[in-house]
């Protein structure tokens, strides 16, 4: 009796669950993404996902999705097997997605973008203009967002609308799963309200949803159930009234601060590095920043604060319309990039692929590219030199190739790569290292790597500068951090007086100054 | 047999291409293996030898310059009207060559600077800017030619032009073969074919590793012009003679040259060496094809599938890298 009774209770509980995953694993070469991931999403519900980055979030999310298959495990969708072998298939059975970047059209209106892979046709063949603008202003009103309509361009949009956007989309593939991948990173606090109202409405009408985000408090106010991931194994999965906030914490990262973030002795010199006035027009207004000889700054702030913008100005990258920079008291002028790494600056900028590296060739080719002056005579290239520097800067950031002179970096894994834009910069030692989201990408003992990397140029007097998204990882690092918001810098923290609530409170200030 | 098979792997695709058409050819087209045949070869590839390998600068920077043919035809025209002992202006002046010549390599290198201003300076793709030049150019050609056929050119020079080493080697192909050497020291060798093949692979990245990405896309052109009018000597040379139709019909081959020697169109990558060879490649096949007496619209077709057929290799060759 009472073994028939557990039987039913398990059969009616499985019946409301519309996903299950159950022991999926996925490697990536060598790299075990994700090891033994067994999850469950009810029936309109919300289901919280956290994880440190690199966790394995993100790919678990694109095994869903088709975009990687899985090695293995299997998924059941509304009690059936699930096989997502590629993006079509996730979609017609109902899965969507809402990224943190966002795949809008920016040069094109609300509604084309609503309809951008299946445009209503009129009898004629014509592109329905009329029908497309109707149904998307009747979603508009129906999830009761004003502020603009069908006929709107993307790109004149603020990016929580833009969010929105997104997910009107995801409804009208008429998902029944909607994934959203940290959602709330580019938006204000009233825009966050919105979004969660809008999930909320959604959920009524008997939609599930995956939630990912790095803000707790967001997960438990608005989830039915919390996930931890770590390292690619599901931790626990608990409803959010049977955990804590302190326990999730615990869950997540799983081991003591100090085992991700070496530690170095070093000592802390003179102010080296100063940006002063720095100007561009309809952005920054007087922006300045002072880093000490040996001390690694952090600078923090949400998407579309413009933290990667201002480090982009310091190196001559993006024109500014006034500003100075200088260098133990030598101003550096012109601040153009060819001028900044001569006076000893270097930059590492977050999109390894499109600005660090030149994907299709060797590690040596890469490794060079910043010091072509250095390994020549004259005008010819010493191969001699080049190789001797390519060895060194391989064996001491521990790159993991067959033959430098050989391997395309595009073979490499992230973290690899990422050693390869950093090996690029050592080579030249420099005195000033700006490194933007140094560690995105990366596997967690990769990440280890480059932050000893990090240290050991801080030790040898290098004043750094990192930029990241990662709170955890400039309280880790840093020495001391900056906090930008709507392009001002609205916080400065030493370290003793770090906690994710300053950053945070500092990060969404609206300005004001300093 | 280890080794063996390294060997095999390290030569490029294009020389066994090229050994096998030599050895059909040599079968099946009369009067292809003979001495005539031969100097005929020899003599017809080193305009299109030239001039391809100042094209393979811009290609590899993911550009073109189609200018090239009219600085060939300018340059021959200008060139021919300084010298030539009938109607020169310099005619029987002992320095007419030599001016002449550096006339013809001025009028290369303005080309090439106003064609490096206009895509540095004013940011037009060279697609463009060259395509104005390149129009400029021929009319320039032939409003200052009238059109005619500037001849008459001192016995000196046309002698050099139309003569041979050892009565097989033409006097034209060593200038040649040390545009293709310079080029190729350039690409492989020195501070500059660095920097312009990081440009032409990822330029945002070479801006931030320091890399004076406009100077050195400046220079490409001015380099394609140098070439185009070393190209345009050496066409003089052998027609004894300038006319702004010199190089007209010559394009639809540099192109050839450069894409079956397997430089990828997208930038950033490509020999030297293998364009000299892709250059051989349609020389012999306009040749063979010649000796068939084959119509001259099916030559460019046959030579258009020869140029999908590369580019085809070239696209699943990046795929098998990629995976």
């Amino acid at each position: 009796m009472q073994d028939q009774r557990e039987e039913v209770k398990k059969l009616t509980e499985k019946r409301d669950i519309i996903l299950q995953m159950e022991h999926v694993t996925k490697s990536f070469a060598s790299v075990q993404v994700l090891k033994d991931i067994t999850i469950a999403l009810k029936k309109g519900e919300i289901l919280g996902l956290v994880g440190e980055n690199g966790a394995g979030k993100s790919t678990l999310m694109n095994v869903l999705g088709g975009i990687h298959q899985r090695d293995g495990g299997k998924i059941y969708l509304e009690g059936k097997e699930f096989e997502p072998t590629n993006p079509k298939v996730s979609k017609a059975a109902g899965i969507a997605f809402v990224h943190q970047e966002l795949n809008l059209f920016t040069n094109l209106t609300v509604y084309e973008n609503l309809f951008i892979t299946e445009m209503k046709r009129t009898k004629a063949k014509t592109i329905d203009k009329k029908t497309m603008k109707k149904i998307a202003n009747e979603q508009l009103k129906e999830l009761g967002i004003e502020g603009f309509d069908a006929n709107t361009i993307v790109g004149t949009l603020p990016m929580g609308q833009r969010q929105l956007i997104e997910i009107i989309k995801a409804i009208m593939q008429d998902a029944k799963i909607i994934v959203l991948d940290e959602p709330t990173t580019s938006l204000s606090n009233k825009e966050k309200e919105k979004l969660f109202g809008i999930m909320h409405l959604l959920q009524e009408k008997g939609k599930s949803m995956i939630f990912i985000s790095h803000i707790l408090e967001d997960v438990f106010e608005h989830c039915e159930e919390i996930a931890v991931l770590r390292d690619g194994e599901i931790i626990s999965q608990k409803k959010a009234s049977e955990t804590t906030n302190a326990e999730v914490i615990k869950q997540m990262v799983g081991r003591e601060l100090n085992n991700i973030y070496p530690t170095v002795e070093k000592e802390i010199g003179e102010v080296a590095f100063v940006a002063k006035d720095i100007c561009q027009e309809g952005r920054f207004e007087n922006l300045g920043l002072e880093i000490r000889e040996g001390e690694i700054l952090g600078l923090f702030g949400l998407m579309g604060a413009g933290r990667t913008e201002f480090l982009r100005c310091l190196f001559g990258v993006d024109p500014i319309s006034e500003g100075h920079i200088s260098y133990k008291g030598q101003e550096i002028a012109p601040i153009t990039p060819i001028n900044c790494i001569k006076n000893g600056m270097a930059f590492i900028t977050e999109n390894r692929r499109e600005e660090g590296l030149m994907m299709p060739k060797t590690i040596k080719e890469n490794v060079v590219m910043a010091s072509l002056d250095d390994i020549c005579d004259k005008s010819f290239i010493n191969r001699q030199k080049e190789s001797e520097h390519t060895d060194k800067i391989v064996k001491e950031l521990r790159v993991k190739t067959f033959d430098p002179s050989k391997q395309a970096v595009i073979n490499l894994s992230g973290g690899n790569q990422q050693k390869v834009v950093f090996g690029k910069w050592v080579l030249k030692e420099p005195k000033i290292f700006f490194l933007d989201e140094p560690t995105r990408g990366v596997d967690v003992g990769a990440k280890y790597e480059i932050y000893s990397i990090i240290n050991d140029l801080a030790k040898n007097k290098s004043s750094i500068l990192i930029v990241s998204s990662e709170m955890e990882e400039l309280m880790g690092m840093c020495d001391r951090i900056l906090v930008m918001s709507h392009n001002k810098i609205t916080g400065e923290l030493e370290k003793g007086e770090y906690s994710q609530e300053g950053i945070m409170k500092a990060a969404i200030a609206t300005g004001g100054g300093k | 047999m280890k080794q063996l098979k390294k060997v095999f792997s390290s030569v490029d695709a294009i020389i066994w291409f090229i050994l096998a058409f030599l050895i059909v050819a040599m079968i099946a087209v009369p009067n292809f293996a003979t001495m005539n045949n031969f100097k005929n070869i020899l003599s017809q590839s080193c305009v299109l030898l030239t001039v391809a390998c100042g094209v393979h600068f811009a290609v590899l920077n993911g550009g073109v310059d189609f200018s090239s043919t009219s600085i060939i035809a300018l340059s021959s025209v200008v060139g021919a009207s300084i010298m030539s002992e009938t109607s020169g202006y310099l005619a029987g002046k002992w320095y007419a060559i030599p001016v002449a010549l550096l006339a013809m390599l001025a009028l290369g290198a303005v080309f090439g600077i106003v064609n490096g201003i206009a895509v540095t300076v004013f940011k037009m793709p060279s697609f463009i800017a060259t395509m104005a030049t390149q129009l400029i150019g021929t009319g320039i050609a032939v409003i200052y030619s009238s059109g005619k056929t500037i001849g008459g050119l001192p016995d000196s020079f046309a002698d050099f032009g139309g003569g041979t080493l050892f009565g097989i080697i033409p006097n034209v192909l060593i200038l040649a073969l040390a545009v293709m050497l310079i080029s190729h020291i350039i690409c492989s060798r020195t501070l500059y074919g660095r920097r312009l093949y990081s440009v032409g692979t990822n330029p945002k990245a070479a801006l931030i590793s320091g890399i004076p990405v406009k100077k050195t896309i400046f220079w490409i052109f001015i380099l394609s012009g140098l070439c185009s009018a070393v190209a345009g000597i050496i066409m003089m040379g052998q027609m004894q003679s300038g006319a702004s139709s010199y190089g007209a019909t010559l394009f639809n081959d540099i192109m050839g040259s450069i894409i079956v020697g397997g430089t990828s169109p997208a930038g950033g990558s490509g020999k030297i060496p293998n364009t000299v060879l892709g250059a051989v490649l349609i020389i012999l096949i306009n040749i063979a094809l010649n000796l068939l007496n084959t119509p001259y619209f099916i030559i460019t077709m046959i030579k258009g599938l020869i140029i999908l057929f590369a580019a085809a290799i070239e696209v699943f060759r990046k795929r098998k890298e990629r995976a």
